[in-house]
């Protein structure tokens, strides 16, 4: 076991699969010479060479599309957005080149890329580094979308969706990069975690809570607070936003009975309302309340503090909210 | 043999067009690519060329009328047989003109062109489930889903969930109360009122309400079985559609002979290649099917004094449930079966199948049927008179197969024979509409051309 | 509702002026079966074209639009004639004919357009969105500009398999220039030097909109200025011309010295697609479409060939009554193939063969 912070575990997940796997190879910005913007492929160009680590100019069009192709041609390609804020450059080919390519190749041509990057706000990132959408993503066919929140599941989400043969898009919560430290296993362990598996971080029988990323961290420290009120929240970590994992929800549901969604992403048509109508459909039968959710106002994350607290969710938000689930 | 000069696509987001004015008329002769009909759309003004030559037996289109991409515009008569074009249905309007008669033609067209993409009809929406859980304005308390299934389950009523006491938002009655309630019950049983044994999801959405009757004390040798759930629901039902419909039976004897020889041969392979276990059912839901589109009153619904005519057919397919049928009927739907293929078919009877006799249907999957398939034969039965499922007009119910000496081409043949029985509502059919539409499921089953 | 309006445009369009021209005399080494099997391709993508067409309006052919390529053929066969087996194409809408020439069958081309299941797509995807990988034809989409981009990737690829000669032939309208993902994908393979080869055809409208209205520089040519690349401007009705283009091009990239514009000037003699054919003798001076008419590659083609003295008129039939019974024939077997079942539309999603993922 190694203990490791959760930028760490990423970085160490992508050298070890390019150790293992030749045909692997990253792009990026200022990943080579700098090791990234924020250092997570320290020492790569040095180990692995300019063909497989390459400084890219600020295209994210081209640098996802040198993913995608070289990925058509056989190859797995890791592009790294500086800010997964600017996917939106590359929008185009995640959604039509990439999550399409399978589709219009009789199953053919399979496109094995993780599209991956700095992703969400607290820390005072402004309009343009703090964004989470990936409900862009959730609702593409095609693609896949995965967001970790602890140490040992991003390492293990990294190396399976490098190694899953569909386009992958991967967010690593900046928050988290350097405040979360934790155990993962050894290398020799080739430990990976299968993509659409939730995990239950914390067990409870009064509430639900389905999150993922950061909230995850806030959801557990809205519960320990909660405790000491005899209130007890099941905290599920989706870990993978797509595929989603129903099962494990609908079976707290059936525990519970109250369910609350927490995410970072602005509230309206935003993974949580998914979540949501798909309880309804499934559970019904099971509900004791409606369901609710905590998350950011329908607003971008604006740069002055009392702005951004008051736009993106906090733990007593989540407080809030599940007191009044409780006493529904 | 008649070549239609078709509506093409004019233009992208094109769907409909208008004929300015016929350049020839009927009866004019006409050469392959000469311009026959100037056509109107929001983009182009475009004369369109004919596609064969021959003469122009029939214009289905006059000038001013709009019409849709794909649909059929005219008729030429040429010369020689034409393997350029078939008859095609327009595509399906709003369901209230009757269709253009359509030629009897092979279930699936094998080498013709494909059919030109129809509008889909408007579904029935599928309700959604209402148990009258809403807050009424007197300020009856609410009752959520799982406090009503949990109530529902442990046989509490309506008035005992009432004197629960209740510690959520105004006073309702939570899950972990009625748990409560239930725990300390046990502890101290009460005479538990009549049980409603019904299973969990229920095929029609109807409230449960305790026996209006007082129960009634059993003379020897007599046992009381109250009528609740599925029966008490069926029985109301059936009651229902006997004394609305007028009901007529008829029968028809077919020949099935082929349809018995190719599964025998292909059920191996079926199962093989498709995953799927081969009845005669999907047979006879797709000559039902093709036969109701021809004859669409047969697939109609009376409400009040109008008659619905539908274009699109929701194949009912009763399906008993329990070991020896004893928990009753349910009839799950195949959406759509016009626009199914007969693996799509099969494949979606399996299951449906499976999951009503394992009680994990859905309330929309067995609603919005317009015709209803029951199958006596599987119990053996010759000859029956089934009963109409309220609201539609007619059901058909498929019978025994039975070897029988029959005479073909004045000699004595063994062949497996089955009887078809169709109960239909003579308020909207009459007999000789019901004879021909059997006649028609009599010959597509017996010519056997589902692999064309 | 209403007639599409006449517009007046400018003078007829003429040829644009020369860039570079190549030295080698390239086509001099070819054999007189070469010449005359250019000349059989240069008829199997105008029969292609017109038989398309044909099905289209005789209601053959009933969905999905017909973009015509006529007046283009020299491009399409000249730029792939000196291709190795194991090079690359990434060919779109208007080279229909490409994908045949390196390798798919005329059925399967035929069964893509007819949407069917047995096409290549499987009938997800129509006309040109198709490609085999096997073959080196990349598929593509209609985001205009970003084949450019991905070409980038797949002859990344093959540097990471040390295979720096294989080339990739992308071909892009004059119109995508324009596009963002042209501009990254051609700076990123002139930077990293790939064996890339733009051939732009510039057939002077991309729609209805005139190249002045797309391209700002004299040429399509001088934009390779801007990634300090050799850029070519010929006339894309010569199917000589660019074949000898191509090869310089192919030399260029084999060496390793990065990436080759080349733009082919030419004319769409027909629509933007065959729902376009009325409004396209509207939004375009009938005289400018006239005199490209006059300037057809195959009869040009032809005389050339007359004039080497190597054929008689007998061995050049216009046209080689066995490339249209060919054609013929694979659209009859499109015809008569199975339309995909439904429940398809939902395969083919995703790839789950790894075994990482529910």
């Amino acid at each position: 076991m190694r203990e490791v912070t959760f930028l760490e575990a990423i970085r160490l997940a992508m050298w070890e699969e390019m150790e293992r796997d030749p045909n692997v190879f990253i792009i990026g910005e200022d990943i080579g010479r700098m090791g990234g913007a924020f250092g997570v492929t320290t020492g790569f160009l040095e180990r692995f060479g300019p063909d497989r680590v390459i400084d890219a100019p600020i295209s994210e069009t081209a640098i996802i599309a040198v993913a995608v192709g070289a990925a058509a041609a056989g190859k797995r390609g890791i592009a790294e957005m500086q800010f997964i804020d600017f996917i939106s450059y590359g929008f185009d080919q995640v959604v039509n080149v990439a999550g399409t390519w399978l589709y219009r190749s009789g199953g053919k041509t399979p496109i094995p890329i993780v599209v991956r990057g700095p992703s969400g706000g607290y820390v005072g990132g402004s309009l343009y580094h703090s964004q989470q959408f990936e409900a862009w993503f959730f609702h593409t066919p095609g693609v896949k979308v995965v967001q970790p929140a602890f140490p040992d599941d991003a390492y293990g989400l990294m190396k399976a969706a490098i190694r899953d043969n569909n386009p992958v898009v991967f967010y690593e919560h900046k928050y988290l990069y350097r405040r979360i430290k934790g155990p993962i296993p050894d290398a020799s362990e080739d430990y990976i975690v299968r993509l659409g598996e939730a995990r239950i971080r914390r067990y409870g029988s009064d509430i639900t809570v389905v999150t993922y990323g950061a909230m995850v961290h806030f959801a557990l420290e809205a519960a320990q607070r909660l405790e000491k009120e005899g209130i007890s929240l099941e905290v599920i970590d989706l870990r993978t936003i797509k595929p989603l994992d129903m099962e494990t929800i609908l079976e707290s549901v059936r525990k519970t009975s109250k369910v609350l969604i927490v995410y970072e992403a602005p509230k309206t048509g935003g993974v949580g309302a998914e979540i949501s109508a798909r309880i309804t459909e499934q559970a019904f039968e099971w509900l004791d309340a409606p369901i609710m959710r905590v998350a950011a106002k329908d607003a971008f994350v604006p740069f002055a503090e009392p702005l951004e607290k008051f736009v993106l969710p906090s733990v007593d938000d989540i407080v809030f909210a599940a007191r009044e689930l409780a006493a529904y | 043999m008649a070549v239609a000069v078709i509506m093409p696509e004019l233009g992208e987001s094109i769907v409909e067009g208008t004929i300015v004015r016929w350049l020839k008329q009927e009866g004019d002769s006409v050469q392959e690519d000469e311009p026959i009909v100037e056509i109107m759309t929001d983009k182009v003004n475009t004369e369109l060329p004919a596609p064969a030559s021959g003469v122009l037996q029939k214009i289905l289109a006059p000038a001013n009328a709009t019409v849709k991409v794909g649909q059929e515009l005219a008729l030429i008569a040429t010369a020689s047989e034409s393997a350029a074009a078939t008859a095609e249905p327009p595509a399906a309007p709003a369901p209230v003109s009757a269709p253009p008669p359509v030629e009897a033609v092979g279930f699936y067209g094998g080498g013709e062109e494909p059919a030109p993409v129809a509008t889909p009809a408007p579904a029935p929406a599928a309700p959604t489930r209402s148990d009258g859980q809403t807050r009424s304005a007197t300020g009856q308390p609410f009752i959520s889903p799982v406090v009503s299934k949990i109530a529902r389950e442990h046989g509490i009523s309506h008035e005992e969930l009432l004197t629960i006491p209740g510690t959520g938002v105004g006073g309702r009655v939570t899950r972990k109360d009625i748990e409560a309630y239930i725990a300390q019950r046990k502890a101290a049983p009460k005479p538990a009122p009549a049980p409603a044994p019904a299973p969990a999801p229920q095929p029609v959405a109807a409230p449960q309400p305790a026996p209006a009757t007082q129960p009634v004390a059993p003379r020897e040798g007599e046992e009381i079985i109250p009528l609740v759930g599925m029966r008490k629901v069926i029985a109301e039902h059936l009651t229902k559609s006997y004394q609305t419909a007028v009901h007529v039976t008829t029968v028809i004897q077919v020949d099935v002979s082929k349809l018995v020889e190719f599964r025998e041969r292909n059920k191996e392979s079926f199962q093989q290649q498709y995953g799927v276990r081969l009845t005669y059912t999907p047979f006879f839901v797709k000559a039902c099917t093709d036969a109701l589109l021809e004859f669409p009153m047969m697939n109609a619904t009376l409400q009040d004094d109008q008659i619905i005519v539908r274009h699109y057919v929701h194949m009912g397919v009763a399906v008993a449930l329990g070991e020896q049928g004893e928990e009753g009927l349910i009839v799950p739907v195949i959406r759509d079966a016009h626009k199914k293929s007969l693996i799509d078919i099969a494949r979606e009877l399996e299951d449906i199948a499976k999951r009503a006799r394992n009680k994990s249907i859905s309330v929309a999957e067995v609603q919005g049927a317009t015709f209803t398939l029951t199958n006596p034969g599987s119990y053996g039965a010759l000859i029956g008179t089934p009963i109409i499922n309220h609201p539609q007009t007619a059901i058909l119910g498929t019978y025994a197969i039975v070897k029988q000496p029959i005479v073909v081409n004045d000699m004595i043949a063994i062949r497996p024979m089955m009887n078809l029985c169709l109960s239909y509502d003579h308020r909207l059919i009459d007999g000789m509409y019901a004879g021909r539409f059997l006649q028609r499921i009599k010959r597509a089953i017996e010519s056997f051309e589902f692999f064309k | 509702m209403g007639v599409a309006r006449r517009t007046t445009l400018g003078s007829t369009r003429t040829r644009r002026k020369n860039g570079q021209q190549t030295a080698i005399a390239y086509h001099e080494r070819l054999e007189k079966s070469d010449l005359l099997e250019i000349y059989r391709r240069l008829w199997f993508a105008r029969i292609f074209d017109e038989a398309l067409y044909d099905a289209k309006k005789k209601g053959r052919l009933r969905r999905g639009n017909v973009y015509g390529s006529r007046g283009q053929e020299a491009i399409q066969v000249g730029t792939t004639y000196p291709l190795r087996p194991d090079d690359f194409v990434s060919p779109i809408h208007r080279d229909m004919p490409v994908f045949v020439f390196r390798g798919m069958t005329p059925e399967q081309v035929m069964c893509q357009i007819w949407g069917k299941a047995n096409a290549p797509t499987r009938g997800k995807d129509s006309w040109s969105h198709m490609g085999d990988m096997s073959l080196g034809i990349v598929h593509s989409t209609s985001m205009l500009g970003s084949t450019i981009a991905v070409a980038c990737g797949v002859l990344w690829a093959q540097r990471l398999d040390g295979r720096r000669d294989r080339v990739l032939v992308a071909y892009t309208g004059e119109g995508a220039t324009a596009t963002g993902p042209f501009h990254e994908g051609l700076n990123f393979a002139a930077v990293h030097k790939l064996p890339l080869i733009v051939v732009v055809e510039n057939n002077q409208y991309a729609y209805s909109t005139p190249v002045e209205l797309e391209v700002p520089t004299e040429t399509v040519a001088d934009r390779a200025k801007g990634y300090g690349i050799p850029g070519y401007c010929i006339d894309g009705n010569d199917v000589l011309e660019v074949y000898n283009t191509t090869c310089a091009a192919l030399e260029h990239a084999r060496a390793g010295n990065g990436p080759v514009l080349i733009e082919c000037v030419t004319y769409r003699l027909q629509g933007h697609a065959d729902h376009d054919e009325t409004r396209a003798r509207q939004y375009r001076p009938v005289e400018e479409i006239e005199l490209w008419e006059k300037r057809d590659p195959l009869p040009r083609y032809r005389q050339y060939l007359l004039k080497t003295g190597l054929f008689s008129e007998d061995e050049l039939p216009e046209p080689p009554p066995d490339i249209v019974e060919r054609i013929q024939k694979a659209i009859e077997y499109a015809i008569s193939s199975p339309d995909p079942e439904p429940h398809t539309a939902l395969e083919d999603i995703y790839d789950e063969s790894a075994g990482v993922s529910r």
